[in-house]
């Protein structure tokens, strides 16, 4: 275990991914420990000052925004909650895409066919689309913009992990567990599961980019987090208006929101690269 | 000049533990242009490495660090110098793509700059020397069966009008009673054409009616060369011994096959001084601390301490 | 005398169906295995030979009751056990594959991949690892490569351990599906003589399905040639060799080289343009190849018959 991990810190895009990931979050930390402001505390005389023009005994690093409020509390608040979104839409979806790969990939069949023809429904509606109508279904809340985007993003897992079961399935030692008398069940623990979770890893890591950027479409477009939830999508949309006069409230939000998809992506495609040529390269085939 | 001459060949791979010896100082030649030298052994004893390095197909992760190979005089390398290989997989060695008739066209387009149409009649006329019909021509790899696509590689192979023919396990994908035809046609083409060939097998029941001459191939090194009747009629080395004693047989009730206990070792892993000597029934002292040198016999070698 | 009789098989026939690509209409079959009436008796081994195609191996997967027949029976022991799935034999019918560089899970330990067999009837892990050391000594193997990776295994030594993952479970009837045809010439003969000494330890009955009829010679007591999913000729061994009926037999035996190049090899295989599935759909199965072949062979499919004692031939030119 602890080899995998050292292997993997060799990779230099992991690297730099984990080190912005750690630095925003120990940010966050001190930011939510120990800023003398409140993520929701309005002073509407210090509205849209830039860093240089604030007056209070801390100053203000990215400035304010709107309503006063301290742009830094406020975006790395939002990176704590933006994080943690976009873990439930992937913890929830990752999960019952697993599930369903699973069954529909060992199962086949009836069962098979008719699962995956859900997951095509949802797949053939545009994601975001479908992510609209379903939160402005639901109503505009960050728990109801969660289970949009959630449905939206279930068949990615469903499709990937059922394409990686048939082929897993495909291997001779999957017929010479069933011929040892395994059950459905224990021959896909044992043996297809170990096999899937790698690739379904590194997808869902990816995938967390994704769900952090909907997340943050569907509350910029009024349907997922409401004022004062310190919430990226929504503070580059509450800014907007003043964005001739005052830039930082709509652009750090941006520029966070940015590092922290980056670094998910750069983690995820690492681990791409490190499962793929280090299988290639251990055989060392001979002639 | 000779149709094939391996002199003290020796021959790398790099593997994740470094360069690893595969073929070690190997010595054989092929003295006449009818004449099919059968190369015999089991898994890792560099066969294929050596048909590969023959045929100048020595993959970018091997080297030759010693010795040479002379075809007609010429290196295996060299753009003048023409040799065939015949794979073991006809399925994958064929385009499915196009036609049997485009494909051994190829060669003639290629190699003797012929123009298609010219070419397409040539494969059509060779085709009979393989025993299909000339409708073949127009058709795909996928409608012909196992041992019609190996008869169309072995026309491909002879269209280059080749110096000589590196078949590497030719046959053993193949039904027994396909092989059988197959192996007379491999065997009417070298005769009648006077094609030399370097048969590579693991089956010595085959080369006791293919092969002039044959060679044991072991753990990278020629341990027995002869000619077939002698190797047959009075095997030297034991390893010989074993794998004829190890063949269960048709034409007569077999009552107990020689065991010969472990199994072949792979490059990296070869024992000091003779490489068979963990598995020798017959291994003393010297066997386990010195390699053996090549005892000449008449019209042939062994490399075994109990001839030295 | 019929309590002898372990395997039984009346006219069992496997077709797998073959659909259209648009609607999944079927269109037609193909007949893996057609109609096989065999018996084996307890403690032989049956040597079941057959080409590429022959439908040995379906053959061998029914009788594993790794699948189902399409129709026919299967008799074990006397007992009707067509539609019994396999769980209920509780490791009494095992199967050991030809591949074993695939047939075990590359990321488990061997013996992760050999207690599995125990583990799925219930035993519990130190039951299922102290059977597993004994039965790898018995396979001549030790408890050292219970540690290992497959990878670390030669095919042979891999092949040992998918013995001893069929063994483990004391069956009393075991498929081997072509164990040896992927092993070295001299591992082979390992190999043989490991499933020969383990037959008489433990009083085993196999099924050995091969395409060499050197091995089959070797190996078994009866011996049964099959050809596109039917037994053309069965019975025991040194009858089939001494005086073999059908024109296949014939014609595999004279296709093997004996190891000697003062024997004259003259292999009598008639000219075939046809590939192996192409048979006539009515008649004998191998007439189209057949040089031997008249108007009735080409109108009625034989029926296995009895010509001498255990010795049996599907083929027109014989009479009881």
């Amino acid at each position: 275990m602890t080899r995998g991990l050292r292997e993997l810190l060799m990779i230099k895009r992991i690297r730099y991914g984990i080190s912005i990931l750690v630095s925003l979050t120990i940010l966050s930390l001190i930011v939510i420990l120990s800023s003398p402001f409140e993520y929701d505390q309005i002073s509407y005389n210090i509205h849209l000052l830039p860093f240089s023009r604030s007056n209070s005994t801390w100053p203000h690093i990215l400035g304010t925004d709107s309503l006063g409020r301290d742009v830094f509390t406020r975006v790395l608040y939002a990176f704590i909650l933006d994080v943690n979104c976009g873990l439930a839409v992937v913890a929830l979806s990752g999960l019952i895409g697993l599930i369903i790969g699973l069954i529909s990939g060992y199962l086949g069949g009836i069962i098979d066919s008719v699962l995956m023809m859900i997951m095509d429904i949802v797949i053939s509606i545009p994601g975001f689309m479908l992510a609209i109508a379903i939160a402005a279904v639901l109503g505009s809340s960050i728990i109801n913009a969660i289970i949009a985007v959630v449905i939206v993003t279930i068949p990615v897992y469903a499709r990937l992990v059922r394409g990686l079961v048939l082929s897993v399935k495909e291997n001779l030692y999957i017929l010479a567990a069933r011929e040892a008398g395994l059950s459905g069940l224990k021959i896909i623990t044992k043996h297809i599961l170990p096999q899937v979770t790698p690739i379904f890893i590194t997808q869902a890591t990816i995938e967390l980019g994704n769900a952090i950027l909907y997340i943050a479409a569907l509350s910029f477009i009024g349907l997922g987090a409401q004022e004062p939830t310190p919430e990226w999508g929504l503070m580059i949309s509450t800014a907007r208006r003043f964005i001739r006069e005052a830039w930082w409230p709509a652009v750090f939000p941006g520029i966070f929101m940015f590092l922290t998809i980056l670094s998910f992506n750069l983690i995820g495609d690492g681990l791409r690269d490190y499962l793929d040529p280090k299988k290639r390269l251990s055989t060392g085939g001979l002639g | 000049m000779k149709p094939l001459e391996i002199r003290n060949l020796t021959i790398q791979y790099l593997t994740h533990r470094g360069w690893v010896e595969v073929v070690s100082h190997v010595n054989l030649d092929i003295n006449e242009k009818n004449e099919i030298l059968a190369l015999v052994g089991e898994s890792g004893c560099g066969k294929t490495t050596l048909g590969l390095a023959v045929a100048g197909l020595l993959p970018y992760n091997a080297r030759v660090i010693n010795g040479y190979i002379k075809i007609s005089g010429k290196d295996p390398n060299s753009n003048s110098v023409r040799v065939a290989v015949i794979f073991q997989d006809a399925l994958t060695s064929l385009n499915p793509l196009l036609t049997i008739g485009e494909q051994i066209a190829e060669i003639y387009i290629h190699h003797f700059n012929m123009h298609k149409r010219e070419a397409l009649e040539e494969a059509e006329k060779i085709l009979s020397e393989v025993g299909l019909p000339g409708s073949f021509i127009n058709k795909y790899p996928h409608e012909l069966s196992g041992g019609q696509r190996q008869r169309v590689l072995v026309a491909i192979a002879i269209a280059l009008k080749p110096e000589l023919i590196v078949a590497d396990e030719p046959t053993t994908a193949l039904d027994v009673t396909t092989q059988a035809r197959v192996l007379n046609m491999l065997k009417n083409i070298v005769k009648n054409q006077n094609i030399p060939m370097l048969y590579i097998t693991h089956d010595l029941a085959l080369v006791a009616h293919m092969a002039d001459k044959i060679a044991i191939m072991y753990a990278g090194q020629v341990v027995e060369y002869r000619d077939k009747y002698s190797l047959f009629k009075q095997p030297l080395h034991p390893y010989t011994r074993a794998l004829l004693n190890s063949l269960p047989r048709v034409d007569v009730e077999v009552s107990e096959l020689q065991i010969v206990r472990g199994e072949p070792p792979l490059p990296g892993n070869f024992p000091n001084g003779c490489r068979f000597n963990p598995r020798c029934p017959l291994a003393f002292s010297r066997c386990f601390s010195e390699e053996p040198s090549v005892k000449v016999i008449n019209n042939g070698f062994v490399r075994c301490h109990l001839y030295a | 005398m019929h309590s002898d009789i372990l395997v039984k098989t009346i006219s069992l026939k496997k077709y797998y169906e073959v659909r259209s690509k648009f609607l999944k209409r079927i269109i037609g079959y193909v007949k893996a295995v057609d109609g096989v009436d065999l018996e084996i008796k307890r403690g032989e081994t049956l040597g079941l030979v057959g080409e590429s195609g022959s439908g040995k191996s379906t053959l061998g997967l029914v009788l594993s009751k790794l699948t189902e027949p399409t129709s026919g029976k299967y008799i074990f022991k006397g007992v009707d056990v067509t539609k019994t799935p396999l769980k209920t034999f509780r490791g009494k019918i095992r199967i050991v594959f030809q591949d074993p560089y695939s047939a075990l899970n590359p990321r488990l330990k061997i013996k992760e991949s050999l207690i599995e067999p125990l583990i799925a009837q219930g035993f519990d892990k130190e039951e299922a690892l102290a059977k597993a050391t004994e039965y790898l000594k018995l396979v001549g193997l030790s408890r050292e490569h219970l540690e290992v990776y497959p990878h670390m295994l030669s095919g042979g030594q891999k092949q040992r351990v998918m013995i001893a993952r069929a063994l483990i479970t004391e069956p009393e009837f075991i498929v081997l599906d072509e164990p040896t045809s992927m092993l070295d010439v001299s591992t082979q003969a390992q190999i043989l003589e490991l499933l020969k000494n383990i037959k008489l330890k433990k009083n085993i009955t196999y099924l050995f399905i091969t395409h060499n009829l050197a091995v089959a010679r070797y190996i078994s007591d009866t011996i049964a040639i099959m050809f596109a999913g039917q037994i053309m000729e069965i019975g025991n061994k040194n009858t089939i060799f001494s005086n073999p009926l059908h024109p296949y037999t014939k014609t595999l035996i004279s296709a093997y080289p004996p190891p000697d190049p003062t024997i004259q090899w003259l292999p009598e295989i008639p000219e075939d343009i046809s590939s192996l599935s192409d048979h006539y759909e009515q008649g004998c199965k191998y007439a189209k190849r057949c040089p031997l072949k008249r108007d009735l062979c080409l109108k009625s499919t034989p029926e296995l018959i009895e010509v001498e004692k255990n010795h049996s031939v599907r083929c027109h030119l014989y009479k009881t």
